[in-house]
């Protein structure tokens, strides 16, 4: 029980990578305009992700550093102010974007104009931050995260072609006829935009908070594995239903209101609801881990004293961090600025600066006054190089596939 | 073994903790006094937004303690710590202070009286 309750770091960390406004939405474009065929993206990004996840929580249960913190230890701030500033800018988009989210599930249900919720959004987000424990964050909305799973569900209820999802995860080129410039933008979205910096930042703070030590280094890895397991099979999910429900229909995703339709074939009057509850605790959850990456990040690279479970007037600084960034992305929203061209600039800016992110866990991961004996193999080494390649070439191609086949 | 201390790897930017392992800061700045006769001698660790943005932009670090100066936050010179104060060296540096009561806290200290402590539920 107590270690099923340490999953709830990677499933609550794994919400904010695939579950967020801008990965749902990446999901459904993907299942309608070419069924199962990306889903070998998803596996990919899934696989990339749980090795740098386990990396950033084993630094942070044997160094007791967070991955912010020995980054700028160890490469200083000269190095660190460009990944820094862009994870800056990064993570207050994406929370703009994933307030903007939560007003869409809240305008579905209620049928009120969703900037009319950007203020209650914000401030419910603001609140669980400023009194909420670590612990109260995480395990909770795990636990409500998992109506998610409704997504799954709805797959295996609706009976695809088992034949042709398989088909799916083997990597192909675009259908002959098809927008290949749509197929590579879309492939870019879901493999850049889902390993971001602020999962990885997050998760090693997260481990701190709950204060990992070298004991935990199995369950670190079992987490690790679950919880980006967890938000990789919802994506599937997502993916699947937009496949199965949208794709046949001709219908593409660009608006909410027709991705709900995704569920209101195997759930009938429950499907509208659903969908929105998982938007909504998708988009919150990402919200406050984005809230809290911000304060996290800054805390941690300049050396501040800081922590979610301490009293906001013991963290004076960390705590006005994410209030200023909430603030920020309440008056955005009120302002108009549509969610989902947000997650469009902030996917490019996160495949951008990927290489710089990823670049750092080859020196830490190996310093054996962080890691000790607990260094990483060869096997976690090569797979840290070909994210790095594969890092390097996303963010050749992302600008101009982003002109090409972003729509 | 006397270890040599390579100041670029072994302090700066390293995390700097007082007396009850309560952060101050990074070590932001190293000054060192060039002596006519003698070799340079490290005179201060330097901890403050002005010291890390003096590495990258020395425009951005007169601003940084203009802002400071003007808003009433500190005189926006960085805290100097003298090396006497290491006590211990390792992943993290521990110098002998009282982190909350130094210049490196004058931020929070500020933040905390003209913010934080409006809100209620801060628990001041």
């Amino acid at each position: 029980m107590k270690n099923l309750l340490k999953a709830g770091l990677g499933v609550v960390t794994s919400i904010a990578g695939f579950i967020e406004v801008g990965s749902l939405s990446t999901s459904a474009q993907a299942g309608a305009a070419f069924r199962f065929r990306l889903l070998w993206a998803v596996a990919i990004a899934t696989i990339c992700l749980i090795f740098l996840i386990e990396m950033s929580g084993r630094l942070a249960a044997v160094s007791k550093h967070t991955l912010a913190a020995a980054v700028r230890e160890r490469f200083g701030i000269r190095f660190q102010s460009v990944p820094l500033t862009a994870e800056i800018v990064l993570d207050t988009l994406v929370l703009t974007a994933e307030i903007g989210g939560a007003c869409v599930a809240l305008h579905l249900l209620s049928g009120i104009d969703a900037r009319w919720w950007a203020v209650p959004v914000a401030l419910m987000v603001w609140l669980l931050l400023w009194r909420g424990r670590f612990s109260a964050i995480e395990n909770g909305v795990s636990m409500l995260g998992l109506v998610a799973l409704a997504f799954v569900a709805g797959v295996f209820l609706l009976r695809p072609d088992w034949g042709e999802v398989a088909h799916g995860f083997v990597p192909s080129r675009p259908p002959v006829g098809s927008d290949a410039a749509h197929y590579g933008y879309l492939a870019v979205s879901i493999l850049g935009a889902t390993i971001s910096p602020y999962l990885l930042n997050f998760y090693s703070a997260g481990a701190i908070e709950d204060d990992w030590g070298e004991k935990d280094i199995l369950t670190n890895r079992i987490v690790a594995t679950v919880g980006m397991g967890f938000g990789s099979v919802v994506s599937m999910g997502v993916l699947g239903m937009a496949a199965l429900v949208l794709a046949p229909r001709g219908i593409r995703v660009d608006q909410y209101e027709q991705a709900a339709l995704v569920l209101t074939q195997p759930f009938g009057k429950w499907g509208l609801p659903l969908f929105a509850a998982s938007l909504f605790i998708g988009c919150y959850g990402a919200a406050l881990e984005l809230g809290l990456n911000l304060s996290y990040v800054l805390s941690q690279a300049l050396g501040w004293n800081w922590g979610e479970d301490q009293k906001p007037k013991d963290d004076a600084r960390f705590c006005t961090v994410y209030t200023i960034a909430i603030a920020i992305g309440a008056i955005l929203i009120v302002a108009g600025v549509p969610p989902l061209k947000l997650t469009m600039l902030s996917m490019a800016l996160t495949v951008l600066i990927l290489p710089l992110v990823v670049f750092p866990f080859l020196v830490i991961l190996n310093d054996p006054r962080y890691l000790r004996t607990h260094r990483n193999g060869r096997i976690a080494n090569l797979v840290v190089l070909a994210i790095l390649a594969l890092g390097a070439l996303l963010a050749l191609v992302v600008i101009p596939l982003e002109v090409a086949g972003g729509r | 073994m006397a270890d040599d201390l390579h100041a670029f790897r072994d302090l700066l930017d390293k995390q700097l903790v007082d007396r009850e392992n309560r952060p101050v800061g990074k070590a932001d700045g190293l000054v060192f006094e060039i002596r006519a006769d003698a070799p340079p001698r490290l005179v201060a660790i330097e901890v403050g937004n002005a010291a890390i943005l003096r590495r990258i932009s020395e425009r951005l670090a007169s601003a940084a303690a203009r802002l400071a100066r003007r808003l009433g936050v500190s005189s926006g010179e960085p805290l100097r710590i003298p090396p006497e104060k290491i006590v211990h060296f390792g992943n993290d540096v521990q110098v002998d202070l009282d982190a909350p009561r130094t210049l490196a806290y004058a931020w929070e200290r500020w933040l905390r009286k003209t913010l934080i402590s409006r809100i209620p539920g801060s628990g001041v």
